[in-house]
């Protein structure tokens, strides 16, 4: 009888909240979708479309700094940015292997790095990963449940929260058809943000996985840092940076692997940003075409329009 | 798993269904053994064999303790369970502490050793159901406690997921027989159970979440920042880690009553003591306990001369200090706490707050004001060492506040965000005040309301908890 009457309590109690979860499940994001464009799932869908489409010769992988930082449109080789919000090397070498598998023309990898690109594991968005990458990238780390996966995210989109950015004044941010996501908004003198310089060895592993995967595909990489703002260096020692830069240089090998390294870019303002870390649309203009020149000086065999004058390495160029 | 976490808040409905589906004893003990081995395994599988193993080892060794004939032979079994537990916990949590602290005293001295440093991970709330199983073993040596020959009650007592990873830190005497006797459901029970892990997840994601942020903030910044905005880091820091830890113990005993069981108390409005020994008697209750029983009384207690009771107080919170963590920051801050205490037990005035402050009043009055004042300020600033990172970070962060800045207007990093989290622990503060002599703040509010208003009243509290919980941190205490 107590059970009884305390279940029928529970359940009168929780009806407003299943309500407000079917309501934020289904209608919530389409509304943010127009509000705030694409969101994650369907950015990720559109992403995995595109490349079918497109053929690249030329991969762009990473996390959002490279997302968000690199224009397929401003390079010599008919590219797509295939990188994403939180993609660690794990999820980059699953996406490198399903490029591959879907009989890509593959030659060439821009790789993104960054200090703090080993110190993470992100599982945020298997839920949309899981649609396209298969049973071998959701177990990667255990056993794992697309169904669960989805049940979770739904949960997450509860937040109310999320409620506010239906009155969001920011222009909605914007997925190209090269894969390259268009932020829109304006870096402030005090943004910070918290990295950690951690190496974690699956992620080490990973990283080796996608230069063994490029080597046997005979796809050349360039790994390449983008700029970074000095508020976020601020998180870094000297030391952690000479010993990152040490690290990554330790698997350079010339004609094969090259390291490009923008971080202390002189070139980069406040005003190129959107925020602590993310390129505004002119400044991932301004980047791409550096990153394009110094890609054709590393590859002159395979520019498109032919060897060219060599352009000036940038800072830390190996 | 965590109980914010969205995997526990599945679990849990799961297994309460199942429980109380069971109807039978000894399968809602399997159940519970079960679920909280998968509970625990969700972190990392392979540590559910220490806790396999300090179960097979206490429940091997009770029977024989018990029926031993002789002193000697009681004592070799308990000495094998202290052996294998603390062993367990010693190389888990102390080794490479141990290892450092040798190799840095040989460093001062001129040489220079170079052993391994061990790659050791710490497995979650080992000091917790290490300290739970001692007592089963200790009580039973001592003739406190029948032995038990029931493995899975006794599996479902050392693993219990509610308060398997955070405490409370059950006594074996207390816990252990409510798994063998029958449990019938208690909707009174149940419904204060959920209320009470309702304001636990508020004190650990709105509260200790929110000041997280503050304080790693300001800590990390703390030579940049004026005295004034060092000393709100540490309000924060002890906010923070209150937030969390008795946040994590209000939630492990709200979902132990949802399955029949009590849990003993772990905190008591710590921050409204008005002395240092009204504060250890208020906070992380079933820790300073067990000090008690199985440490201190053993050393003689109170009962001896002056001399003893101060070398007796002493290791008591050393060893406090050195349970939390293994660093050096630990054991001087439970040092800190013994010369805030000694003064007091010296001048026999250890017990004088007993009660309630302010007990049937509204208001304190300006002393008991004063003393509350000034009693958080010690354990706050004591607090700094549990949070540096190093005893030259803490000493450089007290020096710090100590400076004539601690005069100008703070300016913490994230202005609004510090702005908003004061407002919200200056609610906090007043709630838990008219609370102070319920088990939780929350415990009796509403409970004459019609149960319309008493609703809107859980939702609020629910919206709060959404809108105002901090970024997702883990439990602080975890990691002891």
């Amino acid at each position: 009888m107590g059970m009884k009457r305390f279940l029928r309590d529970i359940l009168l109690f929780l009806l407003p909240m299943v309500l407000y979860a079917l309501l934020s499940a289904y209608l919530l994001p389409r509304m943010l979708g127009q509000v705030l464009g694409p969101g994650t799932q369907e950015q990720v869908d559109r992403q995995f479309t595109q490349l079918e489409r497109q053929e690249p010769e030329l991969l762009v992988l990473g996390n959002s700094r490279m997302y968000v930082g690199v224009d397929p449109d401003e390079l010599a080789w008919p590219a797509f940015n295939f990188a994403h919000d939180n993609d660690a090397y794990d999820q980059a070498y699953y996406k490198l292997k399903h490029a591959l598998e879907q009989g890509g023309r593959i030659r060439y990898v821009v790789l993104g790095t960054d200090v703090f690109q080993f110190s993470f594991v992100s599982d945020k968005r298997d839920h949309a990963y899981a649609d396209h990458l298969g049973r071998e990238y959701l177990h990667r780390n255990g056993p794992a449940s697309r169904l669960w996966l989805k049940t979770r995210r739904h949960l997450a989109n509860m937040d109310p929260r999320r409620l506010r950015m239906l009155w969001s004044h920011d222009p909605p941010q914007r997925l190209k058809e090269n894969g390259q996501l268009v932020k829109q908004g304006q870096a402030r003198e005090t943004d910070r943000v918290v990295r950690d310089v951690a190496r974690l060895q699956t992620q080490v592993t990973y990283f080796e996985r996608i230069l063994d995967l490029c080597r046997t595909h005979d796809i050349r990489v360039a790994i390449v840092m983008p700029p970074v703002r000095r508020n976020e260096m601020d998180n870094y020692s000297t030391e952690a940076v000479a010993a990152f830069d040490a690290f990554i240089l330790g698997y350079v090998a010339p004609g094969r692997v090259d390291y490009l390294c923008y971080r202390d870019s002189p070139a980069f303002s406040l005003t190129d940003y959107v925020d602590i870390t993310h390129l505004s649309a002119e400044g991932a203009r301004k980047f791409s075409r550096m990153l394009n020149e110094d890609l054709k000086s590393i590859w002159p065999e395979a520019d498109p329009m032919g060897p060219g004058p060599s352009s000036p390495a940038p800072d830390g160029h190996s | 798993m965590l109980f914010n976490s969205i995997e526990f808040c599945v679990f849990l409905p799961v297994v309460f269904a199942l429980y109380w589906l069971l109807r039978e004893r000894r399968a809602q003990n399997l159940l519970l053994l079960v679920a909280s081995y998968v509970f625990y395994g969700w972190w990392d599988w392979r540590f559910t064999s220490l806790l396999a193993l300090s179960t097979v080892v206490d429940l091997a060794l009770g029977p024989r303790m018990e029926q031993a004939t002789s002193k000697a032979r009681r004592r070799a079994y308990l000495g094998v369970s202290l052996a294998v537990n603390l062993g367990v916990l010693a190389y888990f949590k102390y080794a490479n502490f141990f290892i450092d602290s040798f190799v840095q005293a040989f460093t001062f001295l001129g040489q220079h050793p170079d052993p391994a440093h061990l790659d050791i991970v710490l497995p979650v709330g080992i000091s917790f159901y290490t300290f739970q199983t001692l007592s089963y073993s200790i009580d039973v040596y001592r003739g406190e406690l029948r032995a038990t020959r029931e493995v899975v009650a006794f599996g479902a007592f050392v693993s219990f997921f509610p308060q398997l990873v955070a405490g409370p830190i059950e006594r074996a005497r207390h816990l252990l027989p409510q798994f063998q006797q029958a449990r019938t459901f208690d909707r009174g029970m149940a419904v204060d159970g959920l209320r009470q892990v309702l304001w636990g997840a508020m004190k650990k994601m709105v509260i200790a979440d929110n000041c997280a942020m503050q304080a790693d903030a300001i800590f990390a910044q703390a030579g940049e920042l004026p005295g004034s905005t060092l000393f709100l880091g540490a309000i924060f820091f002890a906010f923070q880690i209150y937030g969390d830890f008795s946040g994590y113990s209000d939630m492990a005993i709200g979902i132990a009553r949802l399955f029949g069981f009590d849990l003993m108390r772990n905190f008591a409005h710590p921050y409204f003591s008005r002395d240092i020994a009204e504060f250890w008697r208020r906070w992380h209750i079933s820790l300073s306990t067990w000090f008690r029983d199985y440490l201190y009384i053993p050393l003689g207690g109170s009962r001896v001369d002056m001399g003893r009771r101060i070398r007796n107080t002493a290791i008591i919170f050393l060893v406090s200090g050195l349970w939390h963590g293994a660093n050096w920051t630990f054991v001087v801050w439970g040092a800190l706490n013994a010369l805030y205490f000694l003064p007091i037990m010296l001048r026999h005035r250890n017990r004088v707050n007993l009660g309630t402050v302010a007990a049937g009043r509204t208001w304190p009055t300006l002393r008991e004001l004063t003393s509350m004042l000034l009693t958080f300020t010690l354990v706050t600033l004591a607090w700094v060492f549990f949070r540096a990172e190093s005893i030259g970070h803490a000493m450089d962060y007290l020096a710090g506040i100590a400076s004539p800045s601690l005069f100008t207007p703070p300016v913490p990093p994230r202005p609004y965000h510090a702005a908003r989290t004061l407002a919200i622990l200056f609610i906090f503060v007043l709630m838990e005040w008219r609370g102070r002599e319920s088990a939780y703040a929350i415990q009796c509010t509403g409970l004459t309301w019609r149960r319309g208003w008493r609703h809107l009243f859980y939702y609020v509290l629910i919206l709060l908890l959404l809108v105002f919980r901090g970024q997702g941190q883990q439990f602080i205490y975890f990691q002891f």
